[in-house]
Parts: structure tokens; C-alpha cells; sequence
């Protein structure tokens, strides 16, 4: 068994990424519906949509990068 | 390379009697991207030729046509050039006729056949609901002296009782298995009388006179109906095979007699992009420097000093069109740069960039040789079996190459560091070295956004002179160079004697010097773009950080890989059947993930482009170069 400290940088970095995730989540969204209408209407705005469809992904890699930096501290 | 073609504007006069023979001209010499003419005090726009709308005419019946066979434009087409010549207006007229009249026809009776397939369709379904009633549908006609009620009311038995004792002539029919189902014959006499008795058990009626032209009990006519319904859409299926076979038989002509035609409508509409007075026209327009002196030559030559033609250097406030000039290699590339936005006449075309960062970006995220080596087959394949998506496909190939040489480096082959026993040689082990990774990813960042900065400083020294260059961009470097002392002396990196202690906390001639260079900065941004410049740096350090995704993307993937090869490998090593299972655990997970990488490696090495690199100097907004003609 893994002492307390580690289990709370475990779930320290867990909310690290569970947040981002959320966030970006909620972002793309908004954006994916958006990308998805523009498209019904004008069909070459494929590529352009899908680009501004994964902008908010950096949330979620910024939450990865927490969660590594956290992890390192149970090392 | 990093400029687009540089253009000349060509200016063309002459007297309205020549301007055919011009037209004619620039369109074969397909160089000229006119300038369309604004209505102003001085010349009204041309007039088109008199041929324009009956070409147009003939245009739309010939498009109408394709459409009916399924045609589509260019797609099939084998080469129509050769035919060109032989083509005329006329000739095309006289063909169309024939052909529109066979298809007209055609299309004529499968309109008929559509349309007693949806009668037909409506009587069946109301038949369906007669079906179990055994009255003969003869019964059901336009009568003078009767009136029916055919449909469902709440509890028909008991209506049939109540009916007889009004002492009523009237006959009803009633279904075994549906209780509500009913239909009632009366005299028209008491047919008020009946509707509102019907009404208290809240009838409601059937479309009955769809039905009276049949015959025989429903069951029956319901049979003699589908197998109508049959019938009709098996012959409006074979005229539409027979459609498509008339429109196959007639493509070439259709394909060349549109070619031709929207190119003669071109030529005969173009006078409205010219400008016009009483006796004279004026064009003007677009054209690669390097093309100059042969259209001058050619103009001459057929035109004999009939005009005036000029040419000069595009001043700084023209709006020029943009003709991308890469070399071979890097011209796929233009492709992602469409995408976004065309450089604008006087920025760099930072097409080639693209061509050498953007294979890196993506192999450093999916970097596994055995992803590489089987995406480079598949797009190979991809890229033969759809030629016009060629462009694409050489950027993915060109990145699956890319991916192999970064998983040589990584030691990753699926996922597995090792193969049997066998350890594969590495650099980096991406799943172990995630910190390592992590740095190598982030200093990518910087040395890729600095390349952005480099270039901002000379588009806006062209832009806005050397000035505001220094201010706007070159003020990001001194800010960098002020951290990095400030941040190398705190941690250590680099060791100066102290100058003063204040309050027990040291100060540094490092510190110092850093400090003065990042205020310095700041001031200079403020006077290069205003109050919104210092609040970038941010925006800057959420860019360098956004370079991490290099790493987070690539780990993501080695470790759906890893965890596919061990599930498979627990399966293969339980032997008998899941064996079969473990394989096809591998074969999916892999394909899954694979399919996975590429569009997040392709995505996303597109957005650091587009939205990390490009905002460091990118203006974009440019007017594509279409000549005439083409």
C-alpha cells in the first residue's frame, strides 16, 4: 500500500487533468456546434472548423502537464 | 520561396473595334488577372457581347442536363481539349436539342411513374386499414341517393343498434377484429341525422374516396395495388438507368460543349470587367513579372500597334493578387496555408517553413516505426486511388517518413520498446523520459516561435518601416534575453558579485540587468502596440507552454499503445481461443489508435502553425492570382 502523501499527489493530479478535461470539454462544445453549422451552410469551411474545434484542447494538455509536474513530486 | 511571385500591373487601351480580338487574346494567353472596373464619372463598365445571354442560354440547359444524369463537372472528364475546336455554338445547339428531347421524355414518364407511386402508396395504406371489413369496394361510389361513412368510431356495435331503432334504412359492416372499425350506407335523406349520432361516439372518417375506383374486397384490391406499387417503381428504376445511360452515352459532348461554352460566355462577358467610353475601352490588370514581355510580344504581334499597353511595378498601396511560388517539394504544403489565409502581396510566404516544421511536428508526436512505415503504405495507396486529394496525401506521406525517423530515435515499433528480447536502440525512451520530453518539447516552442518573431521583424520593417519593427518586434527579444539572465542568476546558472543588499535579500548585477532589460521591453512594447503589448506576454507564455502538446499528444499514444500491447499479450499468453481474441485485440487497438495519431499529430501540428507560429508575423488576407482564361 502507497502512503497517504502519495495518494494525495495521486488525486491532486487527477483533478489536475479531471478539470481541464471538463473545460475543454465545455469549450469545444460551444465551438463544435457552432463549426458544425457553418459547415451545413458553407461545406469548404470543413478544414477551417475543425481547426478552431481543437483550439481548446490546450486546457487539457496544460491539465497533462500539471498532472505529470505533480506526479514527479511523489518521486 | 518565402516571397510570392512578384507581379506587374499591365495596363491595356484601345478602340472598341479591337477589344474582340483582345479579349481573344488574353484569354488564350491565360496570364492577365484583371482588375474588375468600378463605375466611375470618367468610364461606365463594357457592355457585354449580344451572344452573352443566348450562350448562357444554352449554358444552364446543358448544367440542367448533367444534373439530371448525375454528371458532375471536371470529375469525369477525360479530356475534353481535343474536342474544343471543333465546337460551336450552333453545332452544340442542334445536338442539345436532340438530346434534351430524349431526356426530357425520359425524365417525362418517370415524373409519372413517381407520382401514381405516391397515389398509389396513400390507397394502399388506407386499404390496409379496411382489410379486415368484408364489403366489397364497389360499394363505395359517388351515389344520389345514399352517403357513406366509412372510418372509426368509439364502440361500432352498439351504433348499429342504436341506428335500427331509429327504424332507419341504412346497411353497416363492421369488422370481427376491430372493434371501432366501421362502414355506414344511408339514405342522404338522414345523412345530418346519422353525422351527429356518429359524432357523439366520435367518429372519424377514412378517406374513402381514394377508393372508389376499385373493385372486389379490400384484401384483394390491397394485393392487385401492391403489385402495382411494384411495378411502377421497378419502371421508374430502369427509366432512371435508362437515365443515366443517356447521359453516359452523351458525357464527352456535354462535358467539352460546357468547357466550351463557359469559356465563350467568359470571353463574351468580359467587356463587363473592362472600363468603357463611347469608342473605347480600357483594361486593367495583374501579370507575373516574368510573363511581361511575352504577353507584350504576343499583343503586338496579333494587334500591330492598334493599342496602348503598359506596364509598371506595383505600388506599396496595391492591392495585388498572390500567386504562391514554392519549388515542387514544398508546394503540397500550399494546400495547409489555403487552408488558413493567402500572404498578403508584400509579407513572406511562409509556405516552405511549413514544408521543414511541419513533418517534424507531427513524426515528434506520432514517432513509431511501425506507424510510420504502415501510415507511408496506406497513404501511398490512398493518394493513387484518389488523385485529386494528391496534395493532401503527399503531406501525410512526407509526415509518415518523418515518423519513422522520430520512432528510430524513440526505439518504438507499435508501442514495444523491445521486439522478442531484442531492445531497440533510443535516444529517449518517450514513456520513461516524460520530463526530458517535456523540456525538448517546450524548447521546440521556443526556438519555433522565435523563427516567427524573426520574420514579424521583417514584415513589419517592410511594412512599417524599421522603426516600429524594433519597437513591435524586436522589443520580444530583449525580453527574452532579460528573463533568461534573470531566471539563469536566480537558479544559479550564471554567478554575479552582488550590489547591494536590501532588507537581507540580495541583489545581483543579474538581477539588476534583467530587470532594466524586461521594463525596457515593456516600454517598447507599449510604444509598438499600444497598451495591448505587454498584456501578450501572457499570450506568449501560454504559446511557449503550448508547444507541450508535442509531448502530451506523442505520450497519450505510446501509452494506448503499451496498454493494447499488454491485454494482448495476457490473451495471447492464455493460449487455445483467445489467441484469436488477442489478435484481433492487437489489430484493432492499433488500427483505432493509429487512425487516432494521425489526426492529432495533423491537427494539432496545424494549430501550432497557425495559431502559435502564424500570429508572431502572419498578416495574411491576400486576394488569390486567377487570370482570365483559366
Amino acid at each position: 500500500m502507497v502512503d497517504v502523501g502519495t495518494g494525495l499527489v495521486a488525486i491532486g493530479s487527477a483533478v489536475a487533468i479531471v478539470g481541464s478535461a471538463i473545460a475543454a470539454g465545455i469549450a469545444e462544445k460551444s465551438i463544435g456546434a457552432a463549426a458544425v453549422g457553418a459547415m451545413a451552410e458553407k461545406e469548404e469551411l470543413f478544414g477551417k472548423g475543425l481547426i478552431l474545434t481543437v483550439i481548446p484542447e490546450t486546457l487539457v494538455i496544460f491539465g497533462l502537464v500539471m498532472a505529470l509536474l505533480i506526479l514527479n513530486l511523489a518521486k | 520561396m518565402l516571397k510570392p511571385e512578384s507581379m506587374s500591373r499591365l495596363v491595356i487601351a484601345g478602340h472598341k473595334e479591337h477589344m474582340q480580338q483582345t479579349i481573344n487574346e488574353l484569354h488564350q494567353l491565360k496570364v492577365l488577372h484583371i482588375v474588375d472596373h468600378a463605375k466611375n464619372e470618367l468610364a461606365d463598365i463594357g457592355s457585354p457581347y449580344e451572344k452573352a445571354s443566348a450562350l448562357s442560354e444554352t449554358l444552364i440547359k446543358i448544367r440542367s442536363i448533367m444534373t439530371y444524369c448525375s454528371l458532375n463537372r471536371g470529375s469525369d472528364a477525360e479530356s475534353p481539349d481535343k474536342t474544343h475546336d471543333k465546337l460551336s455554338h450552333d453545332k452544340i445547339n442542334s445536338r442539345l436539342q436532340a438530346i434534351s428531347g430524349q431526356i426530357a421524355g425520359i425524365q417525362e414518364s418517370i415524373r409519372e411513374y413517381q407520382s401514381r407511386l405516391t397515389k398509389n402508396n396513400v390507397v394502399l395504406a388506407e386499404l390496409r386499414k379496411l382489410e379486415d371489413l368484408k364489403m366489397p369496394l364497389e360499394a363505395i361510389s359517388a351515389y344520389k341517393s345514399l352517403v357513406y361513412f366509412v372510418g372509426y368510431a368509439n364502440d361500432a356495435q352498439s351504433l348499429h343498434g342504436r341506428l335500427q331503432k331509429k327504424g332507419w334504412n341504412f346497411r353497416m359492416y363492421l369488422s370481427q377484429k376491430n372493434p371501432k372499425l366501421m362502414a355506414l350506407f344511408i339514405e342522404s335523406g338522414k345523412s345530418k341525422e346519422a353525422a351527429e349520432i356518429l359524432g357523439q361516439s366520435s367518429f372519424s372518417s377514412l378517406n374513402a374516396a381514394l377508393l372508389e375506383e376499385l373493385e372486389g374486397l379490400p384484401s384483394k384490391a390491397a394485393e392487385k395495388v401492391s403489385k402495382e406499387i411494384l411495378d411502377c417503381s421497378n419502371e421508374a428504376e430502369r427509366l432512371g438507368k435508362e437515365l443515366a445511360q443517356a447521359g453516359k452515352d452523351n458525357m464527352e459532348f456535354l462535358l467539352a460543349a460546357e468547357k466550351y461554352l463557359s469559356n465563350e460566355l467568359e470571353k463574351a462577358e468580359a467587356p463587363l470587367r473592362f472600363a468603357a467610353t463611347k469608342n473605347a475601352f480600357f483594361v486593367s490588370g495583374w501579370v507575373p513579372a516574368g510573363n511581361i514581355s511575352h504577353v507584350m510580344n504576343r499583343l503586338e504581334k496579333t494587334l500591330k500597334n492598334k493599342l496602348f499597353i503598359s506596364f509598371d511595378a506595383p505600388k506599396p498601396k496595391d492591392d495585388v493578387p498572390v500567386k504562391l511560388n514554392n519549388k515542387k517539394y514544398a508546394k503540397p504544403f500550399e494546400f495547409l496555408l489555403d487552408l488558413y489565409s493567402l500572404p498578403i502581396y508584400r509579407e513572406f510566404d511562409p509556405t516552405l517553413l511549413i514544408f521543414l516544421t511541419f513533418p517534424i511536428f507531427f513524426g515528434f508526436m506520432l514517432g513509431d516505426i511501425g506507424y510510420g512505415l504502415l501510415s507511408l503504405g496506406i497513404f501511398a495507396l490512398m493518394k493513387k486511388k484518389m488523385p485529386k486529394a494528391k496534395n493532401f496525401f503527399n503531406i501525410f506521406m512526407l509526415s509518415s517518413v518523418s515518423t519513422v525517423f522520430f520512432g528510430l530515435l524513440f526505439g518504438e515499433f507499435f508501442g514495444a520498446e523491445e521486439i522478442g528480447h531484442f531492445e531497440l536502440w533510443h535516444i529517449l525512451s518517450r514513456s520513461h523520459d516524460v520530463m526530458l520530453l517535456l523540456s525538448i518539447a517546450v524548447g521546440i516552442g521556443i526556438v519555433h516561435l522565435n523563427l516567427g518573431l524573426i520574420l514579424g521583424f521583417f514584415n513589419e520593417r517592410k511594412l512599417h518601416g524599421l522603426k516600429h519593427a524594433i519597437y513591435a518586434k524586436g522589443s520580444w527579444f530583449i525580453l527574452q534575453g532579460g528573463t533568461f539572465i534573470l531566471i539563469a542568476d536566480t537558479i544559479n546558472l550564471i554567478s554575479t558579485s552582488t550590489l547591494l543588499i536590501v532588507f537581507g535579500f540580495a541583489i545581483t548585477y543579474g538581477l539588476l540587468i534583467g530587470s532594466i532589460l524586461i521594463l525596457l521591453a515593456i516600454i517598447m512594447l507599449i510604444k509598438g502596440e499600444g497598451i495591448i503589448g505587454p498584456i501578450e506576454i501572457l499570450g506568449l507564455i501560454g504559446n511557449i507552454g503550448s508547444y507541450s502538446r508535442l509531448m502530451a499528444i506523442g505520450l497519450s499514444s505510446v501509452m494506448l499503445a503499451i496498454v493494447i500491447n499488454e491485454m494482448a499479450f495476457e490473451f495471447l499468453h492464455k493460449g487455445n481461443l483467445y489467441i484469436l481474441a488477442g489478435i484481433l485485440l492487437l489489430l484493432i487497438g492499433h488500427a483505432i489508435n493509429m487512425a487516432l495519431g494521425w489526426m492529432g499529430s495533423f491537427l494539432h501540428s496545424l494549430r501550432l502553425h497557425y495559431v502559435e507560429f502564424f500570429t508572431k508575423f502572419f498578416h495574411g488576407g491576400g486576394k488569390k492570382y486567377s487570370p482570365f482564361g483559366l
